[in-house]
């Protein structure tokens, strides 16, 4: 992996430098491009030096046209303009980028300069020429007659030189295209390569991913085949041990020494911690597999609380529990599991941190369920049990068997989405505090108007209706039954159905008996009971 | 910061003008303002319609084949105008003065739809649109630099599109336009 990203970059670095230079080549071609279009968008200069050509043959015409015909003043002034129009025509050859560009031509034979220097040696006799100085015109045609051809070869040079420039400008335009479709192929080329060591690089890269993946899925399937492995160990020792617990409860009944008595009634204990620490190993597993399933039911905060206080731990010391006055009684949220987080951190606070004092008040905020466990430490040194709080514990490297309770207690109360804050005894008491989302729950309440003949069917039928949301009627209570459960006795059973409906005309009848289906009744349950279909149909009922 | 710059911007400007070698050739006592035609005079038309028996300077043959000719005192009596442009001809931006192509059209009664015929002394002759001389202010240049144009230089009158102000006038293309020793105007 590391030699091909060294291959990456060396490949990037390349096209990186091949893309400058050809940036800078692009540059210095495109360059030339513009000055040769300058150059091409230039005066022309050829025609100058013709002019010049031809206005010195249009002087020497009109001084021959002089001598020949003796013209007086009209010719005079004639021979003085063409004077005139050819001085004008030497003076381009001297200023602006013209004079400039045609000098250029002349810098060996001075052609020009040699003419405006004739021109002025003539130029008073030319001014002062008399018609009929036939003498003086042919000095002066002599002194200018060698210009003529010499004239026409440099004008000849000049028409070849710009013919020259321009070949010269074509070619250069031509290369400076074939540059540009150089420069469009290696751009082009460069990009391909470019694409390619990204292709080459996504796949790479995919490959990692997927290899990273297989990782993860392999370190997945382990992690759940020793969760697994743990719950499946922990559940077959826990069979085993119950036979244990029970052989020592029945070895216990039967007479023996008491000494006997106390080494069965210790090894009981033990049994039932060896219990404790195996189901805590289970919802280890489980909250390590996120296999922990959390209910969302009804539940008395203070049967909670009673469950609290009668909960099995290894010191000798009953949990102190209590509930403020006020707090409403029928949450919503799962019983099971916010017992065992206050009894792991009360345990582990009790048992393992030795702390005193231990008290656990619970109350209600409107959303939280709001457990303060207050308690002291007097054992000389500042103990702050940040392990209630924070994660550190959860390190596998580092795990002591003391905070197995705490950890599970955590992982449930992240579980329900709760929080754990803990400040340390600083001398005044130091204090808990856990926080766990539960609704107070509207529960509607049923009314049941019990009547049975049996003391037996009727202590059953307590049992299965014992439920916060189930009301026991009595005759005292004044209020409209919901239900009737009455037990069947044939005509006797009818008398007394038809004066309970009088009295309850809304409430459902239910025949508890041993008969086939009762008119009478509005449903018929069959006795001996069963309990979880008797409750069944009184919740139905309470739903409906 | 922003009191610091605007130290420095007339002496960027300076800088900036005194590097240019081209416009550092005008004079100081120039007539023009780069960038701009200034009006020189407004011109008076009774001296241009008025007989003069002077030299006649220019020739314009215009509308209904009328011929106006005029002496340099009527050139000069007509609005006068000083444009700073360059050519490849003269080295750097110089200040040409004289009237506008446009006023001279008028003179003749050119539209823009029209084209006339510039010729110079030697018989040379272009033909250029009206309509150019009517949307740049062409100039029909009777002096440089505050000098008078001679035969000898570009004289009497040199004919001048104003390329620096008009980037689309760089070519050469509007160059043969710019005849010199004009001294006749043809309406064709």
């Amino acid at each position: 992996m590391y030699s091909a990203r060294r291959v990456t970059f060396a490949i990037g670095s390349l096209i990186f430098v091949v893309l400058i230079g050809l940036v800078f080549y692009g540059y210095q071609s495109f360059q030339r491009d513009v000055e040769a279009l300058q150059i091409a968008g230039q005066e022309d200069i050829s025609w100058p030096t013709g002019q010049l050509e031809l206005e010195l043959m249009r002087f020497r015409a009109e001084l021959h046209a002089m001598e020949a015909h003796d013209g007086g003043a009209a010719s005079n002034a004639s021979v003085n303009q063409r004077f005139d129009i050819m001085w004008s025509r030497v003076i381009v050859f001297q200023r602006g980028r013209v004079g400039e560009r045609l000098s250029s031509y002349d810098l060996q034979t001075e052609i020009v300069a040699r003419l405006f220097a004739t021109m002025q040696a003539y130029e008073t006799r030319v001014l002062t020429l008399q018609p009929g100085d036939r003498d003086t015109i042919s000095d002066i045609d002599a002194a200018f007659k060698p210009f003529s051809e010499e004239l026409r070869e440099f004008s000849r040079r000049v028409a070849q030189g710009e013919q020259q420039i321009s070949i010269d400008i074509r070619t250069q335009l031509r290369s400076g295209a074939q540059r540009t479709l150089i420069i469009l192929g290696v751009a082009t080329l460069m990009l391909v390569i470019a694409l390619l060591v990204i292709l080459r690089d996504a796949r790479l890269s995919r490959r990692l991913a997927d290899h990273n993946q297989r990782l993860a899925e392999e370190a997945t399937r382990a992690s759940l085949a020793k969760s697994q492995f743990l719950t499946m160990m922990s559940h077959e020792l826990r069979t085993p041990m119950n036979g244990v617990i029970g052989l020592l409860a029945l070895a216990r009944q039967s007479s023996m020494s008491a000494a006997l008595n106390r080494m069965l009634s210790q090894a009981e204990r033990s049994a039932n911690l060896m219990i404790g620490l195996l189901t805590d190993i289970l919802d280890f597993s489980a909250l390590q597999s996120n296999n922990m399933p959390v209910q969302h039911k009804t539940f008395s905060l203070r049967e909670l609380a009673d469950n609290l206080r009668k909960y099995d731990h290894r010191v000798d010391q009953p949990m102190q529990v209590d509930v403020e006055a006020d707090t409403p009684d029928i949450l919503l949220g799962d019983e099971k599991r916010l017992t065992e987080i206050y009894a792991h951190i009360m345990g582990y606070m009790l048992e393992t941190a030795g702390v005193e004092g231990v008290v656990l008040r619970l109350s209600h905020n409107g959303e939280m369920l709001c457990a303060a466990i207050h308690y002291h430490y007097t054992k000389g040194d500042i103990w702050y049990p940040a392990m209630l709080a924070d994660n550190l514990q959860q390190d596998d490297d580092n795990f002591a068997t003391g905070v197995v309770g705490p950890t599970i207690a955590r992982g449930l109360c992240d579980l329900m989405k709760g929080n754990i804050n803990v400040s340390p005894d600083l001398g005044e008491g130091g204090l808990v505090s856990i926080e766990i989302p539960a609704a107070v729950a509207s529960i509607p309440q049923i009314n049941v108007w019990l009547e049975t003949q049996s003391v037996v069917t009727r202590k059953l039928c307590e049992v299965a209706l014992r439920d916060s949301r189930i009301v026991l009627m009595t005759a005292e209570s004044g209020q409209q039954a919901d239900v009737i459960l009455l037990e069947d006795q044939g005509q006797v059973s009818d008398a007394r159905l038809r004066a309970l409906r009088e009295s309850f005309p809304s409430a459902r009848a239910i025949g508890l008996g041993t008969s086939a289906e009762r008119l009478p009744f509005d449903q018929y349950l069959d006795l001996p009971i069963d309990i979880a279909v008797l409750r069944a149909t009184i919740i139905d009922r309470l739903a409906s | 910061m922003f009191n610091s710059l605007k130290l420095l911007g007339p002496v960027c400007l300076a800088i900036s003008v005194s590097s240019n070698p081209a416009f550092a050739e005008l004079s100081a006592d120039t007539k023009c303002v780069l960038g701009e035609t200034v009006m020189l005079s407004a011109g008076d038309y009774q001296v241009v319609i008025a007989p003069d028996d002077g030299e006649v300077m220019l020739t314009m043959n215009g509308i209904d084949s009328t011929v106006v000719t005029l002496t340099e005192a009527q050139f000069a009596a007509l609005p006068q105008y000083a444009v700073a442009t360059e050519n490849e001809h003269l080295d750097g931006i110089n200040c040409y003065e004289g009237p506008l192509g446009r006023d001279i059209m008028t003179v003749i009664g050119a539209k823009s739809e029209d084209t006339v015929n510039l010729t110079a002394i030697n018989d040379y002759w272009v033909e250029m649109p009206v309509a150019l001389m009517l949307e740049y202010d062409v100039i029909f240049a009777r002096s440089v630099n505050g000098e008078a144009l001679s035969v000898r230089d570009k004289g009497p009158i040199w004919v001048m599109v104003p390329q620096t102000d008009n980037a689309e006038l760089r070519d050469p293309f509007y160059s043969t336009y710019m005849v010199w020793q004009l001294n006749r105007v043809d309406l064709n």
